[in-house]
């Protein structure tokens, strides 16, 4: 089995009649991506069985849907596409997210929640913010953020997955970006009045 | 309070998600290995903070296991492959009828020639309509009849969307009582399904939620008849969640 490609033991296993046939062809994928998919899966939940759990429930999708994997693309890509949003659902299922806007009660900036459905306005105050990242958050405070706020993370699979060390891990990266962010926004805001005043 | 930092939680994920040059997971991993060498992609890559985060994501899954926690999960999920393996099993249950018929090589003319048969008989049958009750001779009154090829269009959501969509949207079908609607994932997981008698349907607000930045989904529609019989289907049509607002 060592000599076959991955893509070579999934058309081999496509092709194959009956389970017992197609047994040793994902019992050999299952061997060689066990330990990425165990350990990322070890990433998201920081607990040893709910990990084991995740990633037999990531492994029995893939191979239950072997057949829709297109040969163009590599298939750990395809694998880490599964894991991925397998694990992501799975958080998002988890509803954390609420828990945790409570620890950061300060905002950055007053967006105006009458205004909040319209969407030039809306788009507007993101174009803002992603220069405001641009100019003032390090690489480490952008991809905290973007892990807990776009990928909605907790802050202990943020830890993991960025192998933060320092004693508050997440929450201090981000207390720190939130900090630079709001101090940011009112130097904008004020430059802002003064060009608008010398017009 | 709480709406003040939902907008803000909405602002956020905006300026840090993905936008319109961000590349898919499969452009990312042959960029990571120099397989391609686009440099407007990897100027961008270099720049993107949403596309420096998920390239962290993939190189953290390529890694391994580096703790001993890590390396325990491992051990326990090598014990549960046979389980695993007997889950999995159901995968040739999918096979298409069509594909078994045609990996047997001695079955492959016999089943052309039975093809062709049939595409004869289907010529002559359509244009001998003359006999036939006047309701199988109706088409749509917008052109030509939709269902010579046996499928029909998704009208919305399709490819890259800047909002997630509040419906899905079809072709109308001839003969078609009913369509039954699917959303799936990548991995063919289905997020949901639900019957419709109209050309369109309303996603609910929990079907809406799971669509999400950066996440290729697919919805398939099959127009039924009367008797439940398919008469076409969409095929699986791919959309993605780019920009809110």
């Amino acid at each position: 089995m060592e000599r076959f490609t991955d893509e070579e033991l999934v058309e081999r296993c496509r092709a194959a009649e009956g389970p017992a046939a197609r047994e040793p062809f994902l019992n050999a994928l299952f061997q060689r991506y066990n330990t990425r998919v165990g350990s990322w899966c070890y990433h998201i939940t920081g607990d040893v069985n709910s990990a084991v759990d995740l990633a037999q429930e990531v492994f029995v999708k893939a191979f239950q849907s072997i057949h829709s994997f297109r040969g163009g693309s590599k298939f750990t890509t395809w694998l880490y596409s599964i894991a991925r949003n397998h694990c992501l659902d799975e958080l998002r299922s988890r509803k954390r997210r609420v828990e945790e806007v409570a620890d950061f009660p300060e905002e950055i900036a007053d967006w105006g929640v009458e205004r909040a459905d319209s969407a030039i306005e809306r788009r507007e105050s993101s174009e803002l913010m992603k220069q405001l990242i641009r100019e003032s958050l390090d690489e480490t405070e952008t991809k905290v953020m973007t892990l807990h706020y776009v990928h909605e993370l907790p802050l202990d699979s943020v830890n993991r997955m960025l192998k933060l060390t320092n004693e508050s891990g997440a929450k201090a990266y981000i207390v720190s970006a939130r900090r630079k962010l709001k101090r940011a926004h009112e130097l904008w805001k004020s430059r802002n009045k003064r060009i608008k005043a010398g017009t | 309070m709480a709406n003040r930092n939902i907008s803000e939680a909405e602002v956020l994920q905006t300026a840090l998600g993905p936008g319109r040059d961000c590349p898919d997971v499969e452009e990312l991993e042959s960029l990571a290995s120099g397989a391609t060498s686009q440099t407007g992609l990897a100027e961008h890559v270099k720049s993107c903070s949403y596309c420096q985060t998920e390239l962290h994501l993939l190189q953290t899954f390529h890694a391994g296991a580096a703790t001993k926690e890590e390396r325990r999960t491992v051990e326990l999920l090598q014990k549960r492959s046979k389980e695993i393996l007997r889950q999995a099993a159901p995968a040739g249950k999918r096979e298409p009828w069509w594909k078994a018929l045609f990996t047997m090589p001695s079955m492959a003319q016999a089943s052309l020639a039975m093809a062709l048969v049939l595409v004869v008989a289907g010529t002559v049958l359509h244009f001998g309509t003359s006999t036939l009750p006047s309701s199988l001779n109706q088409t749509n009154g917008t052109g030509p009849e939709v269902l010579r090829s046996g499928s029909f269009a998704v009208i919305s959501p399709s490819g890259d969307l800047r909002e997630a969509p509040k419906q899905i949207q079809w072709e109308k079908v001839p003969n078609a009582v009913r369509y039954q609607v699917r959303l799936l994932e990548v991995d063919q997981n289905e997020l949901w399904k639900t019957e419709a008698t109209d050309d369109h349907i309303d996603l609910p607000a929990s079907v809406r939620s799971r669509i999400v930045p950066a996440k290729t989904l697919f919805c398939e529609i099959v127009a039924l008849d009367s008797s439940g019989g398919k008469v076409a289907d969409t095929g699986l049509v791919r959309f993605r969640l780019l920009l809110k607002g």
